[in-house]
This record gives C-alpha cells, structure tokens and sequence, in this order.
C-alpha cells in the first residue's frame, strides 16, 4: 500500500496571520543588520578618509563618491534601522511573556507586554533626554 | 434549522495511488460538527470516506484534520463556525495513508525521546507519592494533551525537518520535567537539548493556537530552552565544582 507524502507547500507562509508574523518579525532583523553594516562603513569611511585624503589629496572622484554614499543618504539607512528596529523589538517583546518560566493568563501576559512596551519607552525617551542634554 | 453546506474532501486511494476532492451538498443543523456530517454522508451517500473517530468529545484525539485551512479536531469544530464551503484536508506533515486517516507513528516515537515517565513509576516503591495542589498546578496545563498531532500538523519546521522532535514531544517533556515526582530531569534534558531538540524551533507560535486543549506547546518549549541553557551551564560548572570539592577533601 502507497502512502501519500504531505508536506508543506512551498508559499506555506502566506496561509495563517501567525506564520506572516513569524516572517515579519524574522525579516525585521535584516533591516537592523543593514543598518549595522550602515554605521560600520560609516566609521570606515571617515577613518579612512582621513587616512587617504592626507596622503593622496587628488584621488579618484569615484571612489570618493562611494566611500561617501553613506553620508549623503544617511536619513534613509536611519528610518530602514528605525523601522526595522520598532517592528523586531515590538513583536519580540509581544512573544516574551511566552519565555518567562510560570504558567500566565492571557490577561496576565498582555499586562506584562503593556508593561515591557512602557518600559521600553521609558528608557528610550530617558536616553534621548540624556543624549540630547550632552550634545546640546 | 437546517442549512445547506458544500463540504469538500480531500480523498486519496492507496491502490491506484489517485488524489482527488469529493464534492457532496448536505443539509445539516447548525450545531452538527464536521464530524456528525462525515458521518451523515457516509451513511446517506454510501461515499466510504476514511478518518478515524472515537469519542465524539475531544477526548481520544484521533480525529484531527485541516478544516480550512487550520488544524481542528472534526469532533469540537461546528459547521456553524465555518465558512461555506468547507474544506476537509487530512492533517500535513503526516504521510496519507487513505482519505483522511494519516501514519502519526513517526511523531508517536518522538514522544518516547522524551521519557514520558517520572521516576517514581520506575522506581518500585509501593509508597504513596504526595504531590501538593500547588506542584500540581504547575503541570496541570500540559497535562491535558490528548496527543492529537495537530500542534505537529501546524509545526512549518517540522515540515522542513522530519528530524525535530515536533511541539507534542516537547510540552510532554515539559510536563514530566516540572512534575514534583520526577528524578530524570536530567536525562531528559541531555536528550531535549540535543542536535534535533527544542533548539531547532523557531517560535512562530502557530502550534499553541491549533492546540484544542490549551497546552501551550509554544511556551513549553521557550521555558525548556530556558532549563536547557541553565542545564548547559550546570553540568558544564559540575566537574569543577567535583573537582574542587575532591581537592578540598
Ligand atoms: S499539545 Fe495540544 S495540539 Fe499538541 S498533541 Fe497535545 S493536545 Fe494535541
Ligand atoms: S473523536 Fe475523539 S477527539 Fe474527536
């Protein structure tokens, strides 16, 4: 007697609200990691700027475009990070009361969520006070 | 009252090895589950349907399918729930063996990986084992799983790797580890923690959602990482701590 294999179709992720999230909050990731790579060449490039412009002031205008990029669109890889940075803290504090190692109510975990979310804020806004105060 | 449902289904013939969907139009009540309409039309229309039942109260867990789209027992979903038409699939994941009956026996083995027994089963003591309301709360949720499959049949990791343990597998491991009565913790874990354990799971969550009896398999596995990092680093700490108490003596 055959038996009949059942796998999962390949655009399975598109079938349930739940698996969509799970790739929303997995993809999230790759936004902040372009951000990260963002800043790193950021600091590359003003380091080795410094290093370059001393010793050959008459280099190649198109490599010094591209050593630049990240300056000039710098308010475009920052909203990406700052997207990418709400969507994945927002829905991994919504999956966090799952971890915590007692057994909760529904009502128990969205209490904590709503208390992650205030904390979170509150941090946020506290070290934005801080570091505009030191800037300013 | 009775209202009139197209209820599709997913049949497959072992012997010709074709794969088709029936089609049958039927006047139920409102409060008939998908269950009692199987029935009805294998009674009525001679349609020789396969798909296992037993209890009709979600008890034994063996009439699992996809209705809809979602993994349900047949036996607690109401057609008046359910959008017209319905869909009846067997459960994914699974091999298909006739219509709707599906071969669980793989993700069945996996529940012996994790030791379902306490120690004091083993052990052949023949005294009572005291456990107090309050020990017994903490095992009660993941104590009602009736092994129905539908959490693996929701499981997309499990469907992209047969070797992982699966949800099922995982809250029972849970609930034999946090019962008061148990001694193998450790062993356990050793096994849980291992190459096809509860690492390979992602947390997309679908699993305590399909569950039907509020087992939280999702949880269960976010709390077993938890005990296994801990784990990882007591037995990693074990020989120095040994070894320093031996130096001492
Ligand atoms: S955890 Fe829930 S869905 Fe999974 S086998 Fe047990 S009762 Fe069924
Ligand atoms: S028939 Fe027993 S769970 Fe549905």
């Amino acid at each position: 007697m055959k038996k009949l294999a059942n796998t999962p179709a390949p655009d399975w992720w598109k079938e349930k609200p739940a698996y969509k999230i799970y790739y929303f909050r997995e993809y999230s990731g790759i936004l902040i990691a372009i951000w990260g790579l963002y800043w790193l060449w950021f600091i590359g490039a003003i380091i080795f700027s410094r290093i370059i412009l001393a010793y050959f002031p008459d280099i190649d205008p198109v490599f010094k475009y591209i050593l630049f990029i990240p300056l000039k669109y710098y308010f475009l890889f920052n909203c990406i990070g700052f997207i990418g940075a709400i969507i994945h803290t927002i829905t991994w504090l919504g999956v966090m009361p799952e971890i915590l190692p007692f057994n909760l109510s529904k009502k128990q975990r969205h209490l904590i969520f709503s208390l992650l979310i205030l904390v979170w804020l509150g941090l946020s806004t506290l070290l934005f006070i801080l570091l505009m105060n030191s800037l300013l | 009252m009775t209202k009139k449902y197209t209820i599709r289904i997913r049949r497959y013939d072992p012997q010709t090895g074709k794969n088709w969907y029936d089609i049958h139009n039927i006047y139920a009540e409102r409060r008939m589950t998908v269950l009692d309409a199987l029935n009805q039309i294998n009674e009525h229309e001679r349609a020789g349907i396969s798909y296992r039942s037993s209890c009709r109260m979600s008890i034994c867990g063996s009439c699992g399918t996809i209705v809809n789209g979602k993994s349900v027992l047949m036996c607690n979903t109401f057609l008046k729930d359910l959008e017209d038409p319905v869909t009846i699939e067997p459960l994914r994941n699974f091999a298909i063996v006739k219509d709707l009956v599906v071969d669980t026996d793989a993700a069945m083995e996996k529940l012996r990986d994790a030791l379902p027994y306490t120690t004091f089963s083993i052990t052949k003591s023949r005294c009572e084992s005291v456990q107090t309301p309050k020990q017994l709360e903490k095992i009660k949720q993941t104590s009602q799983c009736i092994k129905c499959m539908l959490c693996v049949s929701a499981c997309p990791i499990y469907g992209l790797d047969y070797n992982f343990m699966g949800p099922a597998a995982a809250a029972i491991a849970y609930r034999y580890n946090k019962d008061s009565r148990d001694h193998v913790g450790e062993k356990r874990l050793d096994s849980l923690t291992g190459r096809n354990g509860v690492w390979k799971c992602n947390f997309v969550g679908e699993c305590s959602n399909v569950c039907p009896k509020n087992v939280d398999p999702a949880g269960a596995i976010q709390k077993m990482k938890v005990m296994g990092v801990l784990h990882c680093i007591k037995s990693a700490l074990k020989p120095k701590l040994k070894s320093k108490s031996k130096s001492k003596k």
